[in-house]
C-alpha cells in the first residue's frame, strides 16, 4: 500500500534527471557573475564622440546668442528729455480719457443743484 | 509513541543572501513535487519542465518579496500554479478551470492520510486524477503532493477557503468513486 504521494512521485521518477540538469543550470547562472567587458577610456571617449559633439554645436549656439551687440546700438537717453513724474501722471489721465472716449462709456452727467426756493416759488407763480 | 514531525530547515535565509549552494538545496528539494504538480495539470512533459525552470526563475528573482521564510514551499508552488493558470488561458480553457460544482463548503470527514493505494490500483489512481476538472486536481495534488494545508491551498491558488474546502471534498469523493468503479 503507498499514500498517492509516493504513487505520484514514482509515477513521474523518469523526469529526475531532466530535472537534475534543469537545476543545474539555473544554479550555475547564479553562480556566474554578470560578464563585464573591460572598457579602456579611449573606447569609452570614442563611444561618446557624438555626445560631445552636440554638446559643443549646442553651446556655440548659445554662446552666440549670448554675444553683446555692436556698442552704440541702443541709445542713450538724455537726462533732459526723461519725463517727471507730474508729466507721467499728466500723460496718464490723458489715455485714461481717450480711452473712455473711444469705448462709449457715457459720460458723467451733470450734478443738478436745485435752486433756492425763492427762485422756485416764482417760477410756479409765473406759470 | 506519538511522533512529531519537526518543521524542516530549509536554507531560504541564505539563498535570500543569494548563496547559489543554498539555492540548489531549495531546488533539489522542490523540483519533483513541483515537476508532479504542473505535469498533471500541463499534461506535457516539455511543457512541465519549462514552467518548472520559469518558476526557478522568478523565484531567484523575487525572493526578497517572501516574507515568512517559513513558506517558502508554499510560495513556490504559489509561482507555478500562476504559470500553469497562465497556460490554461492561454490555451482559452478559462471556462473550464474557473469551473464550479459547488461553494458550500461540506464538513471534511476525510484526511488525506486515509486513501492508501494498492499496487494494481497505481494505474487506475493516476488515470482517475487525470479525469477530475483542472480546479479539483489543483487542490488535490497541492494536498497529496507536499501536504498543504487548506489555508496554504488558499493562498496558492489564489481561491477562498470555502471553495478549496468543496474543491477537496467533491475531488476525494470523484476519486474515490472512480477507484470504486474500476
Amino acid at each position: 500500500m503507498k499514500t498517492p504521494r509516493e504513487v505520484l512521485l514514482k509515477q513521474h521518477q523518469a523526469a529526475a534527471p531532466k530535472l537534475d540538469a534543469l537545476r543545474a543550470g539555473v544554479v550555475a547562472g547564479l553562480a556566474r557573475p554578470p560578464a563585464r567587458e573591460a572598457v579602456s577610456w579611449r573606447d569609452f571617449a570614442r563611444s561618446l564622440r557624438w555626445h560631445f559633439a552636440a554638446l559643443s554645436a549646442a553651446w556655440m549656439v548659445v554662446a552666440m546668442l549670448n554675444m553683446d551687440p555692436a556698442p552704440g546700438a541702443v541709445a542713450a537717453i538724455p537726462r533732459d528729455k526723461i519725463p517727471t513724474p507730474q508729466q507721467l501722471w499728466a500723460s496718464l489721465r490723458e489715455s485714461r480719457r481717450l480711452l473712455l472716449e473711444y469705448s462709449d462709456v457715457p459720460a458723467v452727467e451733470p450734478v443738478v443743484v436745485p435752486g433756492r426756493r425763492s427762485e422756485m416759488a416764482v417760477e410756479q407763480a409765473v406759470v | 509513541m506519538l511522533v512529531v514531525a519537526e518543521p524542516e530547515q530549509l536554507p531560504v535565509e541564505q539563498a535570500k543572501a543569494g548563496e547559489p549552494e543554498a539555492w540548489s538545496v531549495l531546488f533539489r528539494r522542490y523540483q519533483m513535487p513541483l515537476y508532479v504538480y504542473v505535469f498533471e495539470l500541463a499534461r506535457d512533459e516539455q511543457t512541465s519542465l519549462d514552467i518548472v525552470q520559469e518558476t526557478f526563475i522568478a523565484a531567484v528573482r523575487h525572493i526578497g518579496s517572501l516574507r515568512d521564510e517559513a513558506k517558502f514551499g508554499g510560495w513556490l508552488f504559489g509561482i507555478a500554479h500562476q504559470k500553469c493558470s497562465q497556460l490554461w488561458r492561454k490555451q482559452n480553457r478559462e471556462a473550464a478551470w474557473r469551473g464550479e460544482i459547488a461553494e458550500t463548503p461540506p464538513d471534511l470527514d476525510d484526511s488525506p492520510d486515509e486513501l492508501l493505494i494498492r499496487r494494481e490500483q497505481e494505474a487506475e489512481f493516476m488515470k482517475s486524477i487525470n479525469q477530475l476538472p483542472p480546479p479539483q486536481r489543483s487542490v488535490l495534488l497541492l494536498h497529496f503532493v507536499e501536504d498543504f494545508s487548506l489555508e496554504q491551498i488558499a493562498e496558492i491558488t489564489e481561491t477562498p477557503l470555502g471553495t478549496v474546502k468543496s474543491r477537496l471534498h467533491y475531488a476525494k469523493r470523484a476519486l474515490r468513486k472512480l477507484l470504486e468503479e474500476k
